[in-house]
């Protein structure tokens, strides 16, 4: 269980508002927080026959830069690993992938900067 | 979607095809390369992908897998972006690929797409060529080199998105004519640096003369000051002129050592090349993990000329013998083994001691015997025997620097020396070599027949000397230039003694 329940809440906040922001850019969610032991993937979605695998990062504020920085390389094994276990769970052989973040930034309470970085990384 | 993409490489001065697989599968985006890549080979990806992005196509979700084959030779170099780039493309299906059967691709490729030349572009082109190809697409920065290869059609391009225009057939290049090429190499030799220029040294030019004509080694010794180096700088003006073959097989070289200059097609002058006398042995015959032509290879049918000789250590000339006698080496390395052509004449000078002036008419030398003797035998007998001529260049008089009289022109030798050769060429026909220095001891017995006289002042000399067999032989081979200068069929006594004059420098 989360302790924090305030961040937690945050970010839940901050995947509903990504999950709307794809869904009018043409994605077709599939799944939201994926679980598996080797981490979990906020939103899996479908655009145009791709695979999309999605990390959502939101932020307060910027003093500690944006939330698409915050993507490093653990998280990046983390996303790779999961995303392999997803597709071996469904059977996916040889289909088209690709990792995706949304960074959500807060300028003050209301209103924040959504940013969609298509194919983000690779392995 | 696989699409397969030939590009060029070269080890040693021969180029060869390299097939380049792109596969595009499912599953994690990943971009690798295998096949033996060296890092700059893998570092394409990068250049790769932001290459595409930035030429306004796409480049996204695959999984990419290149693979460069021949797999077992090791591939450097970044000359397969623009290959690796048009691949994906084709395997994307964004460029056709009729054309790609075709065609072989080489070019860097700069983050913005734009194609950057590289290195070693003439002697990948004649492989080309020779694999039957049609079209070369290659860096626009490189076309001057490839002119003068004929059967292949240079498609040359500044960017990434040309080369895609054109294996669409939406751009059609201009052709170039490489037949206007050929013709530069005879008629362009404006000399910077004439024979008449230099004052005085009548005998001295006369050696170089004799030794041009046969394609003779030569040492001058002499006092500092003396016009040494001068006189071995205006060597390669009174060489032959190049032909296309000679003038392609140094380009080559140079090509290889990534030592053209831009926008040069084609080496016409013979090469000069002067070492310092610092040079490591791998510097002077080649070397490096993967072996690059050294000082000899760069110096091939022109002039080696090392300066101060005794200065250079002695392992250092000891490489020497081998191209000497070869007129190639052979670099041995753990990565490969490759052979440079190392066709030279080799022109040395060196001071008669330490301090220069034994034997000076006018200037007392400082020099203690001892060390007069340690600084000769620094040069060992072996590698002063292969200098067919050697003299001493005199200091000069006075009178005869102050002299306005402008000595021949290198022109005016040249002319003579083409003649002495050309009767070279037309009794060696048929042979490997083409000039008298080159004759094997059997063709020196054909050619070199002495009448008795002949042969009684050669023994004398021998005797007198004390020479040894390889000495006698290349006086004989001298003493056939000689004849050639003179346009005589037959070695005569004054032919006989000038060239056993030029063997008698350690007798001073």
């Amino acid at each position: 269980m989360q302790k924090n329940t305030s961040k937690r809440k945050f970010g839940n906040q901050g995947e509903r508002i990504a999950v709307d922001y794809l869904q009018q850019n043409g994605y077709q969610i599939i799944a939201c927080n994926y679980r598996c032991p080797f981490g979990e993937i906020d939103i899996i979605g479908q655009q145009a026959g791709v695979w999309c695998f999605i990390e959502v990062k939101t932020r307060h504020t910027n003093n500690y830069g944006y939330g698409y920085d915050a993507i490093n390389a653990s998280k990046k094994k983390h996303l790779i690993k999961a995303t392999l276990h997803f597709l071996t769970s469904r059977s996916l052989n040889d289909v088209a992938i690709r990792f995706d973040v949304v960074s959500i930034d807060y300028q003050s309470q209301q209103s924040y900067q959504i940013k969609l970085i298509q194919n983000a990384f690779s392995g | 979607m696989l699409a397969k993409v030939e590009s060029l490489a070269f080890a040693g001065i021969d180029g060869y095809l390299v097939q380049i697989e792109v596969d595009l599968g499912g599953g994690i985006p990943s971009f690798e390369i295998v096949g033996l890549p060296d890092l700059a080979v893998r570092e394409a990806r990068d250049r790769v992908r932001a290459a595409i992005k930035n030429s306004g196509l796409e480049f996204y979700f695959h999984r990419i897998t290149v693979n460069l084959a021949p797999a077992n030779i090791k591939k450097e170099g970044s000359g397969f972006d623009l290959p690796i780039a048009l691949g994906v493309l084709a395997a994307k299906g964004d460029v056709r690929d009729e054309k790609i059967g075709d065609s072989v691709f080489i070019g860097e490729l700069a983050l913005d797409g734009s194609v950057r030349p590289v290195a070693g572009m003439l002697v990948m082109a004649l492989a080309a060529r020779d694999a039957g190809k049609k079209y070369l697409v290659l860096p626009a920065a490189n076309l001057n080199e490839v002119l003068v290869v004929t059967g292949i059609e240079p498609i040359p391009v500044e960017n990434l998105h040309q080369a895609c225009e054109f294996l669409n057939g939406n751009w059609v290049p201009q052709l170039f004519d490489a037949n206007s090429f050929g013709g530069q190499v005879a008629a362009a030799l404006e000399l910077d640096e004439d024979l008449a220029d230099v004052r005085g040294q009548e005998q001295a030019k006369r050696a170089l003369e004799v030794a041009a004509a046969g394609g003779h080694n030569i040492m001058m010794a002499g006092p500092p000051g003396s016009g040494k180096t001068m006189l071995a700088r205006r060597l390669p003006g009174i060489l032959p002129t190049l032909c296309l073959e000679e003038a392609i097989e140094i380009t080559k070289i140079y090509s290889v050592g990534g030592l053209l200059a831009p926008g040069n097609s084609l080496i016409q002058k013979r090469p000069f090349r002067a070492p310092h006398h610092t040079t490591s042995a791998a510097g002077l015959i080649g070397g490096g993990r993967i072996p690059r032509p050294g000082e000899v290879s760069l110096a091939h049918h022109g002039v080696l000329f090392l300066d101060e000789l005794p200065e250079f250590p002695r392992e250092v000339l000891e490489v020497l013998r081998q191209p000497l006698e070869d007129g190639k080496v052979t670099i041995a390395r753990a990565a490969s083994t490759l052979s440079f052509p190392a066709h030279f004449m080799l022109a040395a000078s060196m001071n008669p001691c330490p301090c220069g002036f034994l034997n000076d008419p006018y200037k007392a030398c400082s020099c203690s015997p001892v060390q007069i003797q340690r600084y000769q035998s620094r040069i060992s007998g072996p590698l002063m025997d292969r200098f067919d001529i050697q003299i001493e260049v005199p200091r000069l008089q006075e009178y005869e620097y102050d002299s306005v009289q402008r000595g021949e022109s290198s022109y005016e030798i040249r002319q003579r020396v083409e003649k002495a050769r050309l009767r070279q060429r037309a009794r060696f026909a048929g042979k490997s070599y083409y000039c008298n220095a080159q004759m094997s001891s059997k063709d020196i017995k054909k050619y070199c027949e002495l009448d008795p006289a002949g042969r009684d002042l050669l023994r004398q000399a021998v005797q007198r000397f004390s020479l040894s067999a390889r000495a006698y032989y290349r006086i004989l081979k001298v003493a056939r230039t000689i004849a050639d200068l003179d346009e005589s069929a037959t070695i005569e006594i004054p032919h006989l003694a000038e060239a056993i004059q030029y063997r008698s420098l350690k007798e001073n």
